[in-house]
């Protein structure tokens, strides 16, 4: 049988350039990562399982390549898969697995936006009227949990900082304040001091691992310790999928670096080494809970809910076989 | 009011803050005062005394609180106190306080070659030091330890707002150190990677407390997570007698063109200062010239430093603008 040639979908290629431009946030890089491959899968001209996992195996090849250190889309793929396996496994005729993945992809999407208003939910009930709350760069969750107690009157006041390189805090501050709630914006280096005015930290992460830390836009890890140092709790608003299923069998990360032109006031420096990478890891034992659709946990919890989350052998080896990645030591 | 030329343009000077650094404005001070009191008329030691005392006062009024310039004053009107108090005659009294001039240009010199012969030590051959933003004090350690033939790697990040960590590239560069730069966020990365860090000071309070450019504390905080020592490097003029007495140091707000733009309403407001305060239980040791101290030691150099009572008593009311 002649190998039919396996061609990149212009969905997924649509996805691919969005991680390239950094337009995709964690969770929202989960939701495209999965409508791609739904649409990979339903437009498929493959005549069997096999052709078919092949063609959405060269798809899922060209997002790892670009992707960072998010969780969601890895476990969108992993879930995927294990799809894929448990339909090859149990000699599933080819149109029974794609309308089972076609479901897949639908339930996903509801999940995601039920999630987030679970999660905002249970939120709220931390926040106390009069609260100052610090929040590190910017998170879709945060946002909706801090839109949705100025909905219902209270009082708070939100302390953010620029979050260097992109200025993605400036972009909090900016969205908040034009929705009229106070907002004080500072550099990174002033989380010592501000930590110490707050009276709690929310924050979003790009990733949950099992020992139950989190990896999330860097400067979260000194502004954790300075929150510890200060008494004040932290918060990770995460949904479920951005536990990182293969962390449990010590699959790592790729951090992205800082590139140069990150740091404008020095190009004039000759030859000049730039160094650090886009996300730091704050350790579990900084994390006072994880605020998730199901519940407030401690950090702990996250290894315990990955053991039953769908894991797929062939991403894993795919993950494997990646560039060596880096990611932050323990 | 004095009406000697040279304290008076230096007293013009500080107030429209034109000179560089709080070491400079210490040389400063004692050179216009040595110069006043080598041209004073004064016929006896009580009129040479009210002449210097009402330089001070001039000089008080508009000096913001740095430690090394206020110290520098510790030191000539504490050498005049201690002459009246010995009855010393009027020349005597006018040698001791020219002298003071050669003398704390000397110390000060020697100081800083001491501070950082003994901070070398603490770089580690083949090794890793972080610095945060910039500091002569540091880059000397850093160039003594070159000179001894180390090799090592330098980390510093940009230090914003004011990008001072930049200028440290840029001196590296100069001494062949090799140096990589990064983000402000990213000391936690960088920092456990490290094998010290050495940073310089504003401020030393008599309580172990230093005051340093902002982003310092949470360097001190990863640090300390890390088990990466902590240094900080200043001369004993760094710490502030004023604080032995309580009262705040000066801080600055940081400016909101620096951080927000024109687009931005007003609800949005900049928080945060230039500066930060380092607790002493995150320090490992201060650098000074008188040897590698625990921070708590800064009482002891205080008292060491034998502070003017005269100018003391000023300093409550200095320190609320009420002089």
């Amino acid at each position: 049988m002649a190998r039919r040639k396996l061609t990149i979908h212009p969905k997924v290629a649509e996805v691919v350039a969005l991680f390239e431009a950094q337009a995709l946030h964690a969770a929202r890089s989960g939701r495209e990562v999965m409508s791609a491959l739904a649409v990979v899968a339903s437009d498929s001209p493959a005549a069997s399982v096999d052709s078919l996992s092949a063609e959405l195996e060269a798809n899922l090849e060209a997002l790892l390549q670009v992707m960072p250190a998010y969780a969601p889309p890895l476990n969108v793929m992993h879930q995927v898969f294990a799809e894929v396996e448990r339909g090859r496994d149990a000699r599933l005729p080819l149109a029974e697995l794609k309308s089972k993945l076609a479901q897949t992809a639908t339930d996903y999407q509801a999940w995601s936006s039920r999630a987030r208003q679970e999660i905002a939910g249970n939120a709220l009930p931390l926040i106390t009227p009069g609260s100052t709350i610090f929040t590190f760069t910017l998170s879709e969750t945060v946002l909706s949990v801090l839109r949705e107690v100025h909905r219902r009157g209270a009082q708070f006041r939100v302390l953010v900082t620029e979050s260097r390189p992109n200025n993605d805090g400036r972009l909090t501050a900016r969205l908040l304040s034009d929705e009229g709630i106070e907002v004080g914006l500072g550099i990174d280096a002033s989380v010592g001091e501000l930590l110490a005015q707050a009276d709690l930290m929310l924050v979003g992460a790009e990733a949950v691992l099992s020992d139950g830390s989190a990896i999330c836009k860097v400067g979260t890890y000194p502004s954790a310790l300075a929150a510890r140092r200060s008494n004040v709790p932290v918060f990770v608003l995460v949904d479920t999928m951005k536990l990182h299923v293969g962390s449990l069998f010590g699959e790592a990360l790729r951090l992205d670096p800082i590139q140069p032109t990150s740091l404008p006031g020095a190009k004039a420096v000759d030859g000049l080494a730039v160094t650090g990478h886009l996300f730091d890891r704050t350790p579990g034992a900084l994390i006072t809970a994880l605020v998730t659709e199901k519940g407030i946990v401690h950090p702990s919890q996250a290894g315990t809910w990955m053991l039953g989350m769908p894991f797929s052998q062939t991403v894993a080896g795919k993950l494997r076989r990646r560039e060596p990645s880096r990611e932050q030591g323990d | 009011m004095t009406n000697h030329p040279d304290v008076a343009a230096m007293v013009e000077r500080v107030r429209k803050d034109e000179i560089g650094g709080a070491a400079d404005t210490a040389k400063e001070v004692i050179d216009a005062l040595a110069n006043m009191v080598r041209d004073s008329q004064a016929k006896d030691v009580a009129a040479l005394a009210a002449e210097v005392d009402g330089a001070v006062l001039d000089i008080l009024r508009v000096m913001p609180s740095l430690a090394p310039p206020i110290n520098a004053l510790h030191r000539f009107v504490g050498t005049m106190e201690r002459a009246q108090a010995e009855g010393a005659l009027l020349a005597e009294m006018r040698k001791r306080l020219q002298e003071q001039r050669d003398e704390f240009f000397a110390w000060a010199e020697s100081a800083l070659a001491r501070v950082a012969q003994y901070g070398s030590e603490k770089v580690p051959d083949g090794g890793r030091v972080f610095m945060y933003s910039m500091s002569s004090t540091v880059w000397r350690i850093l160039r003594a330890a070159k000179d001894q033939g180390k090799s090592f790697v330098v980390v510093v990040t940009e230090s914003r707002p004011g990008n001072e960590g930049l200028w440290t590239v840029t001196e590296m560069a100069k001494y062949d150190i090799p140096v990589s730069v990064s983000i402000d966020a990213c000391i936690g990365e960088l920092i456990p990677e490290c094998d010290v860090v050495f940073v310089g000071a504003d401020v030393l309070s008599s309580t172990g407390h230093a005051l340093c450019k902002a982003g310092t504390f949470p360097s001190a905080l990863v640090a300390r997570a890390a088990g990466v020592p902590f240094y900080i490097a200043a001369d004993t003029l760094k710490f502030d007698t004023a604080t032995l007495y309580g009262l705040p140091y000066r801080n600055e707000a940081i400016k909101r063109q620096d951080v927000l733009d024109a687009s931005f309403p007003e609800n949005a407001r900049v928080v945060g200062n230039l500066f930060d305060e380092t607790p002493p239980e995150l320090i490992t040791g201060v650098i000074t010239e008188i040897g590698i101290l625990h921070p708590a030691a800064a009482f002891t150099v205080l008292q060491q430093m034998q502070p003017s009572e005269k100018l003391s008593q000023l300093l409550p009311a200095w320190s609320r603008g009420a002089l």
